[in-house]
């Protein structure tokens, strides 16, 4: 089966994400804010929706890149919906894929390879079922919203919840390009890792398109995320 | 003009049946703080020292999911899909294994109290809000819940609390009804006074169009000025008091006549009162431009104006009833909610009225950890969580507990009539005094139950 074609190749250029910032700065940044996290910001007030991190996974993961394109020539800006160009559009999302860490290269998005470019969803859970006792080794990271991840993540595999804590499933284990948000990390004190390499075990959780990881334990493998 | 009238008169006049009517033609004329002392309430009891004066229920009808919003339970991932013994209480409708919440849950505030990433402008004003996670009720059912939830009986004979806190604590402002239902066609539990005086009714206002002239339909009389409809309704009054003297007092003639006078009044004061419109853009933009957005800013500004009680309904009906789907809808919801209920907390802080008004949060009952058609929750009323801000009560607290998987309140437990008791004695009320006697008997908003939770009180 040939595999589809998603943002991870790259769909667009540097220069067109940097066109598409200036319309951003201009337009839609008094409600997705700056670092586009938009009302996930709890201390801005804000009223976008945000356009990073695991809700736009949510929202958009698993879709085309022209279900983005549509949404915004659709209703956005808020209150003057449909006021930019088509160009403005695509290079506005250009910009919000650039800031979800999708790679430039060296061809601009078209209306066209939008229509064929899939955002990926979370991933990683491909096969498993939902709440699936699982394990991963990847960076440990609070992101702006004090929410934890687990970035640069292995793909989550099946494992035993009683080898959970074993000094033999404490691997250092290998990382990979999924991120996964932590739910109930707090539990277990996870300050002292942020920025670490750990490996974490818990229960897989569906959300829409998204995976997310519920924390059974959490162990630090190594100092540096060697990133 | 001029009008000096000691209380003693003003209740005499009361006291007389319909006299107080021919008050009513004056007070158009009256400055505020005329009016606002002729405000009589009729609470008897001691007098408690009052930290509250006015009520905004901010009523989410359905029972919204507290596992998702405000009491996370990890339990439930390790056992997910299955039912413990632990959770083998009887639900409403056929429900399966427990249901993990999949969303975040984050610390907020001095005390670090748990909220689920659903709701991040609330959980930005947490310090502000006393979480009560151990709230638990006595009807698995909407219709005799909501009764409960808002009447304190399943029964559907009985007074709102709107009603009774009206009753007991009179008027601020003659000039618009003492309690006023947001969303609300003005009937069922939410707004009904019962056999309390007609005037201490609900009023229920649609407020899909934040248009004044669109919420009080048919307030301006196109035909009659002012003054001819004075005259018509002093005729009117005239013919009401030879009744009265015929018939003797008759409380519903009388309270009829009161929110007559009260709707006539409304003209000169409501249209500009229920126009968001004069907000700043900004304030406009902070509650959110939709309805429920509309009805807590429009609840601000009643009880600014004086509105002892605003009950705010999120619209939609019973919308919080998620058997199924309950994540989705739950994101789809919750913003728009979360928005306004956290403006108004705000705002009300920001504006020095938060400490004098009970802003209060909650549905019928919660809902289930075990899932009801593998998506949804049913309801429960073993265990669910309701919020109160302001009034007196102590913000960035979650008090009591429910059970490791958040079905059965375990750790101080709060009753519905709990709850009740501790909303009057904020508003200086001893809930065991505030009565009405009915068909024989005296009747309380907590009929024979209560106790005020004194630990969630500054």
């Amino acid at each position: 089966m040939k595999a589809r074609k998603t943002v991870r190749d790259p769909v667009y250029t540097a220069a067109q994400a940097e066109r598409g910032k200036q319309v951003y700065e201009a337009n839609c940044v008094s409600c997705h804010l700056a670092d586009l996290d938009g009302s996930a910001n709890p201390t801005a007030g804000a009223r976008g929706a945000p356009l990073t991190g695991t809700r736009f996974v949510q929202d958009f993961g698993e879709s085309k890149v022209s279900a983005l394109f549509n949404k915004m020539k659709r209703d956005m800006p808020s209150g003057r919906p449909g006021s930019l160009s088509d160009q403005e559009y695509l290079d506005v999302a250009t910009y919000v894929l650039q800031k979800n860490s999708f790679p430039a290269g060296s061809a601009e998005l078209t209306p066209e390879i939008a229509d064929t470019a899939w955002i990926p969803g979370a991933g990683g859970g491909e096969g498993l079922e939902n709440y699936t006792f699982v394990s991963s080794v990847g960076c440990l990271h609070q992101d702006p919203t004090r929410s934890w991840l687990l970035t640069n993540a292995e793909e989550l595999k099946k494992t035993e919840p009683s080898a959970a804590a074993s000094a033999a499933a404490a691997g250092a284990g290998k990382q990979g390009e999924f991120t996964f948000r932590l739910l109930d990390a707090i539990s277990h004190n996870p300050e002292p890792h942020n920025g670490h390499k750990v490996r974490v075990t818990g229960y897989m959780v569906r959300l829409g398109a998204e995976i997310r990881v519920n924390v059974m334990s959490l162990q630090m493998v190594g100092a540096a995320c060697g990133n | 003009m001029t009008l000096k009238l000691s209380r003693r008169e003003m209740i005499e006049t009361l006291g007389g049946g319909v006299g107080l009517v021919g008050l009513a033609g004056v007070f158009a004329g009256l400055s505020r703080s005329d009016v606002k002392a002729a405000g009589l309430g009729n609470y008897a009891g001691p007098a408690l020292p009052a930290k509250a004066k006015h009520v905004i229920m901010l009523y989410m009808n359905g029972g919204p999911s507290q596992l998702d919003m405000f009491d996370p339970k990890p339990a439930l991932y390790k056992y997910a899909g299955q039912r413990p013994n632990a959770v083998d209480l009887r639900t409403e409708r056929t429900t399966g294994g427990l249901l993990p919440s999949p969303f975040e849950f984050k610390r907020y505030g001095r005390n670090g109290v748990e909220v689920s990433e659903l709701l991040p402008q609330l959980a930005s004003v947490i310090d502000d809000v006393c979480v009560i996670r151990s709230m638990y009720t006595f009807n698995p059912t909407h219709t005799p819940g909501r009764a409960l939830f808002h009447t304190g009986s399943v029964l559907a004979t009985r007074p709102s609390m709107g009603s009774w806190i009206s009753y007991g604590l009179g008027s601020e402002n003659e000039n618009i009804p003492s309690f006023i239902a947001l969303g609300s066609n003005g009937s069922g539990p939410q707004t009904r006074s019962a056999f309390l005086p007609t005037e201490y009714q609900g009023v229920g206002f649609q407020i899909n169009d934040p248009d004044p002239e669109k919420i009080i339909p048919n307030l301006r009389n196109k035909q009659v000025d002012a003054a001819a409809q004075r005259a018509d309704m002093d005729a009117l009054l005239g013919l009401n008091q030879n009744y009265s003297k015929s018939f003797g007092a008759d409380t519903f003639l009388e309270g009829r006549i009161k929110s007559m006078e009260t709707a006539y009044r409304m003209q000169f004061e409501a249209l500009d009162l229920f126009d968001i419109r004069k907000e700043p853009e900004s304030i406009r933009e902070e509650y959110g431009n939709t309805v429920f957005g509309t009805g807590c800013l429009l609840a601000r500004r009643l009880v600014e104006a004086g509105v002892r009680y605003v009950e705010c309904d999120y619209p939609g009906g019973q919308i919080w009833d998620d058997h199924r789907d309950v994540n989705d809808n739950l994101r789809k919801r919750c913003p728009d909610m979360d928005q306004a209920a956290a403006a108004l907390i705000r705002d009300l802080k920001r504006r020095g009225k938060l400490d004098e008004t009970l802003v209060v949060w909650g549905g019928e009952f919660g809902r289930t950890p075990v899932s009801e058609s593998g998506s949804g929750r049913d309801h429960n009323p073993y265990g669910y969580t309701m919020f109160v801000a302001g009034g007196g009560f102590k913000g960035g607290i979650a008090y009591g507990a429910t059970d490791e998987f958040g079905f059965k309140a375990e750790q101080n437990r709060v009753s519905i009539h709990d709850l009740h008791a501790t909303l009057l004695h904020q508003l200086g009320m001893d809930h065991t005094k505030l009565t009405y006697r009915y068909a024989g008997r005296d009747f309380r908003l907590t009929d024979v139950f209560g106790e005020v939770v004194k630990d969630i009180l500054v």
